[in-house]
């Protein structure tokens, strides 16, 4: 029997030694990364390169820590005015009114209890906000951003320099007040820099 | 009746390890930040902060989420030499072959390409992380990990810090590094510094976790020198004789979309 135990014993902890192992080895695959190709958007938050949203998108993240704080010290101080109030008055404690103050130590328990459960619930509504919150920042964000670029470019298409070497028209230069234009097929381009790439874009 | 036994208890470890897994796999929720990890980054920023000059490689490759919600991977060589306070040269070349040049020579911003022949040059204002600033912001320019130049690097990176761990010792490409993993409002961060009496950042990678897609930037160090010779002709700028001068499109707000300057 002893025999028995000790192989139950011995079986447990090589299965918990096993079951350590997979969680570590589930721990360093996290957080993999993968890329792959074909045709496409070529840019996009990560072409970046930068560990924080740009600074010209409003910040918000100040304000939402600062209601968050007062919304938590309010909950503390509320908390501890209760607990002022139920506590017995300088030198009342006595013999006679100890089964009041056991029954009033109960009650105050119940209480940082209940008050204990609140915070933690409001912290977690809190938590949950923040990241509602987070998500429709990020929504907007996004949405601001192909707003950005739908009216930038909206009547300004482009085309880059190995596009337009394809088109194979046989363009005609035209110089107005110092700037390079070239007319392809009736249409009008100038080349410019868009961002750190070449491109010809469409001016008429 | 033995073995039924140890199938028994190897079950019941079995199903305890499977409801343990989803809490040991979440990310961590209470804001964490270790000094060790605090002192490795002080350390980085220090070590360049004492180099007004120094020049670095970095090999950069980053996802685009495509609308169907693929990534497809691109990337981009980068030669960069920085002198403070307000000079920089890089050179860039994607993958595609296409090369460029962008250079801060303290007065005004140059782009140039070899390639097309063509140059933009617009004024300079300010120092090095204002320029820089201005050249992401304004001319849209990519200048990634352009928090490398700022003489206070600590500052730029634990700006919105949320969690900041310390993990351990790796080796990156033949060189020991302190491996840390970093958090703020808008992403997730590694970043890999060497060990030892130059603590250069050797390998970076950032998770836009808010981003749709979730897409992630990489980036690989090397070449470091923290006393580069003969810099002063790299900060200069002479366009060749039939290089064609060209503007930088910079788009007007939305609502005045028709007095676009491309100056």
């Amino acid at each position: 029997m002893k025999s028995t135990q000790g192989k139950v014993v011995v079986s447990l902890v090589l299965a918990s030694v096993v079951c350590l192992l997979a969680v570590d080895f589930a721990e360093a695959r996290r957080g993999g990364g993968r890329g792959g190709g074909h045709s496409m958007t070529r840019g996009g938050p990560a072409a970046s390169g930068s560990m924080h949203r740009s600074q010209a998108r409003p910040q918000r993240s100040s304000s939402r820590s600062s209601m968050s704080n007062q919304r938590y010290q309010g909950s503390r101080q509320a908390g501890s005015r209760d607990y002022a109030a139920q506590r017995p008055e300088p030198g009342t404690a006595n013999r006679d009114n100890r089964p009041e103050m056991n029954q009033d130590r109960l009650d105050q328990r119940q209480d940082n209890i209940d008050q204990r459960r609140d915070t933690n619930q409001d912290r977690y509504d809190q938590r949950q906000e923040n990241i509602n919150e987070r998500q429709d920042f990020a929504k907007e964000v996004h949405n601001d951003r192909e707003e950005w670029y739908e009216d930038r470019w909206r009547g300004h298409s482009y085309v880059s320099v190995s596009v337009w070497g394809s088109m194979g028209c046989s363009y005609r230069r035209v110089v107005v007040g110092g700037v390079t234009y070239y007319d392809c097929n009736g249409v009008r381009y100038e080349r410019v820099y868009r961002g750190s790439e070449v491109v010809y874009v469409v001016v008429n | 009746m033995h073995y039924r036994i140890r199938i028994l208890a190897s079950l019941l470890t079995a199903a305890f390890c499977l409801s343990a897994h989803p809490q040991t796999a979440e990310s961590p929720e209470a804001p964490e930040i270790e000094p060790e990890a605090l002192s490795v980054l002080q350390a980085m920023s220090d070590f360049l902060a004492a180099s007004d000059e120094f020049y670095y490689e970095i090999d950069t490759t980053y996802d685009v989420v495509q609308p169907s919600g693929v990534k497809y991977e691109f990337g981009v060589a980068r030669k960069n030499l920085v002198a403070r306070p307000d000079r920089l040269h890089t050179e860039a070349i994607r993958r595609n072959g296409v090369a460029g040049t962008m250079i801060f020579d303290g007065k005004h911003i140059w782009a140039y390409s070899k390639e097309a022949n063509v140059y933009a040059q617009t004024e300079q204002v300010g120092d090095l992380v204002e320029s820089i600033e201005f050249a992401v912001s304004e001319l849209r320019i990519k200048a990634p990990l352009s928090e490398i130049a700022s003489p206070d690097l600590f500052a730029s990176i634990t700006r919105d810090l949320e969690t900041a761990y310390y993990l351990g010792e790796n080796v990156v490409r033949g060189v020991t590094s302190d491996h840390l993993f970093l958090r703020n409002d808008y992403a997730d961060v590694q970043l890999w510094v060497a060990t030892g009496d130059e603590p250069l950042l050797q390998r970076i990678v950032i998770d836009y976790r808010e981003e749709r897609g979730q897409p992630q930037f990489r980036a690989q160090f090397s070449n470091w020198n923290m006393a580069p010779k003969n810099t002063r002709e790299k900060f200069t700028f002479v366009p060749p004789k039939d290089a064609e001068r060209i503007r930088f499109y910079v788009a007007a707000p939305p609502s005045d979309s028709n007095q676009e300057d491309a100056k």
